[in-house]
């Protein structure tokens, strides 16, 4: 019936169909592997967190009951409230990468170029090889780190025995990960600051202090919000380095909302429909995030017209 | 002239801090490096000494003997071919969401882009039922297609595409060039920057990614990833020889290193794009 009434249309309809034809054929690969292997899965999580459910048994309905006992469950808690203690850090992080772009951008010579290449470097080594590097370099017996602290004159750290300095041990190669990248986004930001703004504030009597305050910081305002809120959903999906380097201990102190969902997905101790309602929360808080982000893109978008 | 003095001083101070936070950053690399090269004993001696006493390729022998090198070729196939299908897979649809106008168009476009707002975590169960019920378990097809297609990657193509002067098919539609002539043979090749990052990027993703494949690839077998392998390495031969654990390391970060140094130019640029767009 469709099929008539466009051809009564006749040219453009007539166009438009077969467009459809050929744009059908050219997204099939990429539509049917997102509706198998995401969408479909997605759809499954969402079923299985109404079912009591077993990877092979199906049970009865059980309405919200599991995302109840998950937000009821003191591990999830204790996972939330860690993803917190690991966002403290962010603005740290930012704001070393920030401050090493400025430092570059101001000596904006060619030997810049090997430096930032020298850091960059070191963000492409995997989250799980990062975590065997800075568990040695951090070791209690013979590790470097503590070498250094005892050449200080300070007493030996077991970094990963205490809630505070494992939380640490955590944080220092996430940063050192994060910070070829975050210098070269904030550089390309610098960059981009037309020259003549510093040249008219200096004409007008301004010092570098103020310069930075009302050129620099509003320049940048966008590239900075877009590594907060980055940094704050990778806070909630960070994984690899506290599975490799502290497994969630002393007493859950670094556990991830990430982690906690991996090792439930192998346990058999926490209902497999439970875990399906965590990891569909943790897609609730990171769609938000992500909501946030995108709205951040598409409103530059129009901006440029 | 007493200011251009100053300002050298400076200039120089900046200099040495610059090259200083470089070289502390680069270290851990270092480290790992020389102590690949270290016996049993030496690697966590105190004090501590950067050059190994007698260079030993002992710790490479045993990776390699462990299985470094399979699973080094298995990632290496694996990422290869996912990120060259995957450059296809999003780029055609990057371009059909571009410029074709068809049925169902919005509907399609919202429905790819949701996929964005996934993350992996949350499906990663479910998936790994899926490609259960499929067959692919343990399979080379298994670490291929699933991550093939992704809501950002359609969308970054789409704004390539979008950037592209509508003049350049016009000419190529008067001579009669269907749609998918017109992507292969104008639009791919000129958007060889986009290729190179996103292949590239893809690449470096697939040989990093850890929780996928340790799902879906049991221990021993062939198709056993770099980050898996480096994972069962650290627990079977660890036992405190860090000397073993980073030979095995340094081969690990290696192939990343090569890849990036060769389009080092793209990438850098495509990072500054994808930052700022």
């Amino acid at each position: 019936m469709k099929k008539t009434r466009e051809k009564k249309k006749g040219g453009l309809a007539a166009v438009k169909r077969r467009e459809t034809i050929v744009a059908g054929m050219m997204l099939a690969p990429a539509v049917c592997i997102l509706s198998l292997f995401v969408i479909a899965p997605l759809g499954m999580a969402v079923y299985h967190s109404f079912y009591d459910w077993n990877f092979v048994r199906k049970g009865a309905f059980s309405g919200w009951k599991f995302y109840k006992m998950v937000l009821k469950s003191p591990l999830y808690h204790q996972a939330l409230r860690n993803v917190f203690k690991y966002m403290v850090f962010v603005p740290v992080g930012i704001a070393i990468n920030f401050s090493y772009a400025l430092l570059l951008r101001s000596l904006n010579d060619r030997f810049v170029k090997v430096i930032k290449v020298v850091t960059y470097i070191p963000g492409m080594t995997a989250g799980i090889v990062t975590g065997v590097l800075f568990g040695f370099m951090f070791a209690y017996n013979g590790g470097i780190v503590n070498q250094v602290i005892q050449a200080l004159g300070f007493e030996r750290v077991a970094f990963t025995a205490h809630p505070g300095t494992a939380m640490l041990l955590i944080q220092v190669p996430s940063m050192w990960l994060g910070l070829g990248g975050g210098m070269i986004m904030n550089y390309a930001g610098l960059m981009g600051i037309p020259q003549e703004y510093y040249e008219a504030a200096s004409i007008d009597g301004a010092n570098a202090f103020r310069k930075f305050i009302h050129i620099t910081i509003p320049e940048m305002k966008n590239i900075i919000f877009l590594q907060v809120v980055s940094g704050l959903t990778g806070c909630l999906m960070i994984f690899e380095l506290p599975y490799a380097l502290t497994g969630g201990e002393p007493l859950g102190s670094t556990m991830s909302y990430a982690l906690q969902l991996f090792y439930h997905y192998r346990s058999t101790n926490f209902p497999k429909s439970a875990v399906m309602a965590a990891s569909l929360i943790l897609m609730v808080i990171v769609a938000i995030f992500n909501a946030i982000i995108f709205r951040l893109f598409s409103s530059e978008k129009s901006l440029e017209g | 002239m007493k200011k251009s003095v100053k300002k050298k001083i400076g200039y120089g101070i900046g200099y040495v801090f610059a090259v200083l936070i470089a070289c502390i950053c680069f270290f851990p690399l270092v480290w790992m490096f020389f102590s690949a090269f270290k016996e049993a004993e030496e690697v966590t001696r105190v004090p501590a000494k950067l050059l190994p006493e007698k260079w030993l390729f002992s710790n490479f022998r045993v990776a390699f003997s462990a299985g470094m090198l399979t699973s080094m070729l298995a990632t290496f196939l694996t990422g290869a071919t996912a990120s060259l299908c995957a450059v296809i897979v999003n780029s055609m649809a990057g371009y059909v969401f571009a410029r074709l106008d068809f049925y169902g168009k919005k509907f399609l476009w919202v429905y790819c882009l949701m996929t964005m707002f996934i993350p992996g975590i949350t499906i990663s169960l479910t998936s790994y039922i899926m490609v259960f019920n499929l067959g692919m378990v343990n399979t080379f097809w298994v670490l291929v297609v699933p991550g093939l297609a992704g809501g950002y990657s359609i969308f970054f193509w789409r704004q390539f595409c979008l950037g592209m002067p509508l003049s350049l098919e016009d000419a190529a539609r008067v001579d009669g060039c269907g749609r998918f002539q017109i992507y292969a043979r104008i639009f791919l090749p000129i958007l060889k920057g986009p290729l190179v990052i996103s292949i590239t990027s893809f690449f470096f993703g697939h040989w990093n990614s850890y929780m996928w494949p340790t799902l879906t690839i049991p221990a021993g077998s062939r198709w056993v990833q770099v980050q898996q392998f480096i994972r069962g390495f650290v627990s079977s031969y660890g036992g405190g020889n860090y000397g073993l654990i980073m030979a095995a390391s340094l081969l690990a970060i290696i192939p990343p290193i090569i890849v990036f140094s060769i389009f080092q130019k793209h990438i850098t640029r495509g990072y500054i794009m994808s930052g700022l767009k």
